[in-house]
């Protein structure tokens, strides 16, 4: 036996310890239950809670375990009449000062002073009631409350704050009258004092004393993802804060690894993901969002491909089955790369002239340049997927017959709706899907003088700002959405009004005019509001509005659908949507998954790509693989945890890619956003929050869900 | 390796408990215990929670048991804390304050008793447990009490024998030490009171009737209190 483990006996068990441990850590090894509210298992001892002592053979009174290391043969207790009494007045000691009414607390139930007192048994009664002036929540601190009525000066934040941040934003003080209590050093707000905002005070804290103010982690799922609000929003839950690390030093390629751990296009992403992190990032809540887009652009243009590419090509022995995927969008093509990894044989067939989907014909380039996405799309083939461009499948039974094990159907929605009203039919009137894929894949032609594009989202200014480039002098965008609650980023909104587009909110569409059997503009009248009984429009128009705007293009950018029919195979849903299984792709036939916009209408590139993985580790499960898509391309640095105080880091503000001037804008279609420079991007990834360090703390044992019984039993004794 | 308790760093507590033990001459050891907790509750770094809030509850009990509005079971609870936080506190400051206090119990249980469960402080220095009296054989009218006292709380002009309305004095002891280079006419007074006119008399005219107001009752005739 190696010398260092050596065995102690706690209330008559053997119990097995090692040098080092306090006999705190090996009871709770051993599953036996000790009492305590100031230690935590990322800390330093403190010992000042008393209520974790016990009685040990050859020491005169009880002593507190977490600061008594375990020796060999030690015969310790931990549920004597003496310690039960140590433990009780302790406890009345802490309630003694602390507020009664626990039901108004918002940590109620979620307490572990709350189960304390549970667990020891006693009341608020025989003490003096002590009030202790803290003062009331700091309305500076927007993300942390501050409620030290509630503080039991336990001390957990002060050493989470010093011993593992090195940041030392929070301190025992003393008040005027000499009374201590726990605070921001000289009471200022978390940002003065220096604070990182990493939330590991809020995390050890036993009370409802410091709490993340509402809303700011999602309530449901996995707690240690809810913590990183950036990845628990990304749906193919890219590990964020590790790949900003990773450029925060300079460290490009192995940022790019990071990224390609769960999609195939960083560099794509970096130019058009819809950034759900963004919206959900932690920091937006403090000031401005991490411009985390932005940073994975940096990365994936900068990256030396040596950090991933032999790993991002490497593939499993050949399995000798073989894989057809419809449709070559992100999503067909995600399913098809990792499967082509898993050892099969993957084949996409594309009906378009270019592989991307929508990336290729529906995004405009001026958004995603089109080498980029052909630098992904190398990879991908190098990978071994066979891309075969021009090739539209009439069914899946086709595919199964012809030989191949699996499907997987991403065809994505490349049905543009028309509106119905009169006159949509009319020459003149183009789809959104059908205008842009026109001028981004069959070299289009120009556009006319006078463009009018009816609706509010996204495709509606891609339209837009598509048609100042092709040449139109006079574009609008109408659409029922009032001004400040269009479905558009307001980046596009403001992009387009910045190249000339104009505007129309509030109006709904009569319809559109007719000159010489071509259309000739659209008639509209304004509205109150709208909404949608379901799922039929219903306006409420203002009466005696009714206008025209003339126009020789008629652009509908109101939505579009899959075009499947009922000949492919698979099941449809009314609405013509493919009938699968979310959490499996799994289609109601054998052998046939399906992925991306097909299934779940259009959404976003992200989207598909995790959409994609799932079909992908589906079908290789399928056909005899394990099913396992997750891969490590980047080995993670040993993190200290330590941050250390930085002066004004709250309120550092969000660095912003530089954006091309107007008039270069409109006139051609070269990247509308430019990337950071390398001093910015190291700058604007340091301004990450790390939320990833909290969510990996250790997690304090309870009496309840450690070793029930014995707990149970502890607490008779102890009353 | 357990924290670093700074109460230490912040000094002892002032009073010295051992010396009083030794000799309390006309001290009232209650109060010296106040004192030491009030220092002690001051120093406490505040980590751990026998020195914070243990040296907080006894000071708090030893305010209401020298200002009369403690009970009985507050004498057992003094004594129950006190020994805890000698015991379990985790720093030298808080266990010898603490320490010290259950020596004093220890060594005068019954001033304890006297103060919690009695109302009474034998010493006449905690202000809720006497009141003050200007004794008419001995004033001589001269009225410095009068300039001293800050509630206004003796009537009487020139020529007259002073008294102090009992409800207004606050027991600040102004009057006393002004009187006391002049007639010590002014004294403190436990349970048993001495006898003084209701309302201001000319100096001469007070005669010991054995009427007028007595205050005192059966079953107090041999006052541990006392007058001064
Ligand atoms: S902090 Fe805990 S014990 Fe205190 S009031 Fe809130 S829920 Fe109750
Ligand atoms: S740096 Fe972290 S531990 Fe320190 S105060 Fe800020 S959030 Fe709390
Ligand atoms: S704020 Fe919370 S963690 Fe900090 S001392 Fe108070 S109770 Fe303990
Ligand atoms: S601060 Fe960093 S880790 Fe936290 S949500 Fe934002 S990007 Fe993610
Ligand atoms: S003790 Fe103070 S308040 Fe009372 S009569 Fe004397 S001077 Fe006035």
């Amino acid at each position: 036996m190696d010398s260092s483990v050596f065995t102690v006996c706690i209330d008559g068990a053997e119990v097995r310890a090692s040098e080092g441990q306090t006999v705190l850590q090996a009871a709770q090894a051993a599953g036996i239950y000790i009492p305590t509210l100031c230690s935590h298992p990322d800390l330093v001892p403190q010992g000042g809670c008393k209520l974790c002592v016990v009685e040990i053979d050859g020491f005169e009174k009880p002593v507190t375990s977490c600061a008594t290391l375990a020796a060999p043969g030690m015969a310790v207790r931990t549920r004597t009449e003496r310690v039960a009494k140590v433990r009780g007045l302790a406890m009345e000691l802490i309630l003694a000062s602390h507020p009664a009414d626990c039901t108004s607390c918002p940590s109620y139930l979620h307490c572990e002073l709350q189960a304390m007192i549970q667990y020891i048994g006693v009341t608020h009664s025989r003490l003096r009631t002590v009030k202790k002036a803290h003062g009331v929540p700091d309305p500076r601190n927007r993300l942390i409350v501050r409620d030290m009525e509630r503080c039991i000066q336990c001390g957990r934040c002060v050493r989470a704050c010093r011993d593992l941040r090195g940041v030392g934003a929070l301190a025992y003080l003393k008040d005027d009258d000499g009374e201590s209590y726990v605070s921001t050093v000289d009471g200022e707000s978390f940002g003065d004092a220096g604070c990182r905002h990493c939330g590991a005070c809020v995390e050890v804290c036993p009370t409802g004393a410091l709490r993340d103010v509402d809303g700011l982690f999602a309530k449901e799922g996995p707690r240690e993802l809810a913590l990183v609000p950036c990845r628990n929003e990304c749906p193919a839950r890219v590990d964020i804060p590790s790949y900003l690390r990773f450029i925060a030093v300079g460290e490009y390629g192995k940022a790019v690894a990071v990224i390609r751990e769960k999609a195939p296009f960083p560099l794509s992403l970096g130019y058009v993901c819809a950034r759900p992190c963004e919206s959900a990032c932690k920091r937006d809540k403090l000031n401005e969002a991490i411009a985390i887009r932005a940073l994975k652009r940096h990365a994936a243009e900068n990256g030396s491909a040596a950090e991933w590419r032999s790993a991002a090509i490497a593939r499993a022995p050949a399995t000798g089955r073989r894989v057809a995927v419809v449709g070559g969008g992100p999503a067909g093509l995600t399913a098809a790369y990792y499967l082509a990894r898993k050892g099969h044989e993957a084949t996409v067939f594309e009906r378009l002239p270019a592989a991307g989907g929508m990336m290729a014909a529906g995004i405009p380039s001026y958004r995603l340049p089109r080498e980029a996405l052909a630098s992904e799309l190398e990879v991908i083939e190098a990978a071994g997927v066979d891309i075969r461009l021009g090739s539209p499948i009439g069914s899946a039974a086709e595919l199964l017959a012809s030989g191949y094990d699996a499907v997987v159907v991403a065809t994505g929605a490349h049905d543009g709706r028309r509106l119905p009203i009169p006159g949509a039919d009319l020459p003149g009137v183009v789809t959104a899907v059908d205008f842009l894929r026109s001028a981004y894949l069959d070299g289009g032609a120009g556009a006319p003088a006078r463009v009018a594009v009816l609706g509010g989202g996204n495709v509606a200014f891609d339209c837009a700002r598509t048609a100042v480039r092709l040449g139109a002098s006079e574009v609008t965008v109408l659409c029922l959405e009032a001004e400040g609650r269009m479905l558009a980023d307001a980046d596009e909104v403001e992009e387009g009004r910045g190249e000339g587009v104009a505007i129309k909110n509030g109006v709904s569409f009569v319809g559109v005019l007719e000159l010489g059997g071509k259309a000739s503009g659209v008639r509209y009248e304004s509205i109150r509001g709208f909404s949608f009984e379901s799922g039929r429009l219903a306006v409420d128009a203002l009466p005696g509005t009714e206008a025209s705007l003339e126009a020789d293009l008629i652009v509908f950018a109101a939505g579009q659908a899959p075009s499947l029919g009922p000949g492919f195979g698979v099941g449809l849903s009314p609405a013509g949507y493919v009938l699968a299984d979310e959490a499996t792709g799994a289609t109601g036939v054998r052998g046939v998954y399906a992925a991306g916009d097909a299934v779940y209408g259009t959404k976003s590139v992200i989207k598909a790509i995790q959409s994609g993985r799932v079909a992908a580790a589906s079908a290789d499960r399928y056909l005899g693989g394990d099913g396992i898509v997750d891969e490590t391309l980047a080995v993670r640095p040993r993190l200290s945890g330590r941050l250390e105080a930085v002066e004004g880091f709250e309120s550092l503000g969000r660095l912003r890619p530089p954006l091309s001037p107007p008039a270069d804008r409109r006139s051609g279609f070269a990247a509308v956003e430019g990337s950071l420079d390398r001093e910015a991007a190291g700058r604007e990834a340091g301004r990450c929050l790390q939320c990833d360090l909290r969510a990996s703390m250790g997690a304090v044992a309870t009496w309840s869900d450690l070793a029930a019984v014995k707990s149970a039993e502890g607490a008779e004794v102890a009353r | 390796m357990s924290g670093s308790y700074i109460c230490g760093a912040n000094g002892l507590p002032s009073a010295d408990a051992s010396a009083l033990i030794a000799d309390k001459g006309a001290a009232c050891v209650v109060r010296a215990a106040l004192e030491i907790m009030a220092d002690a509750r001051r120093l406490s770094c505040g980590q751990c929670v026998f020195c914070r809030e243990g040296t907080i509850q006894l000071h708090e009990l030893l305010k209401d048991g020298t200002s009369g509005s403690a009970t009985g079971e507050d004498l057992e609870l003094l004594a129950e804390i006190a020994v805890m936080v000698r015991d379990y506190s985790g720093c030298e400051m808080s266990s010898k304050a603490a320490g010290a206090l259950v020596d004093l119990m220890g060594a005068y249980p019954d001033e304890f008793d006297q103060h919690f469960r009695r109302g009474r402080c034998p010493a006449l220095a905690c202000p809720a447990y006497y009141t003050v009296h200007v004794l008419p054989d001995l004033c001589t009218g001269c009225g410095a009490c009068v300039q001293a006292c800050p509630e206004a709380a003796i009537a009487g002009g020139d020529g007259m024998i002073r008294v102090i309305d009992g409800e207004r004095c606050s027991r600040c002891g102004r009057c006393l030490e002004a009187c006391d280079g002049i007639a010590k006419a002014i004294v403190k007074a436990g349970p048993v009171k001495p006898r003084t006119p209701d309302a201001p008399i000319p100096v001469g005219s007070w005669a010991d009737d054995g009427g007028g107001r007595r205050r005192r009752r059966r079953g107090q005739e041999n006052p541990e209190g006392g007058v001064e």
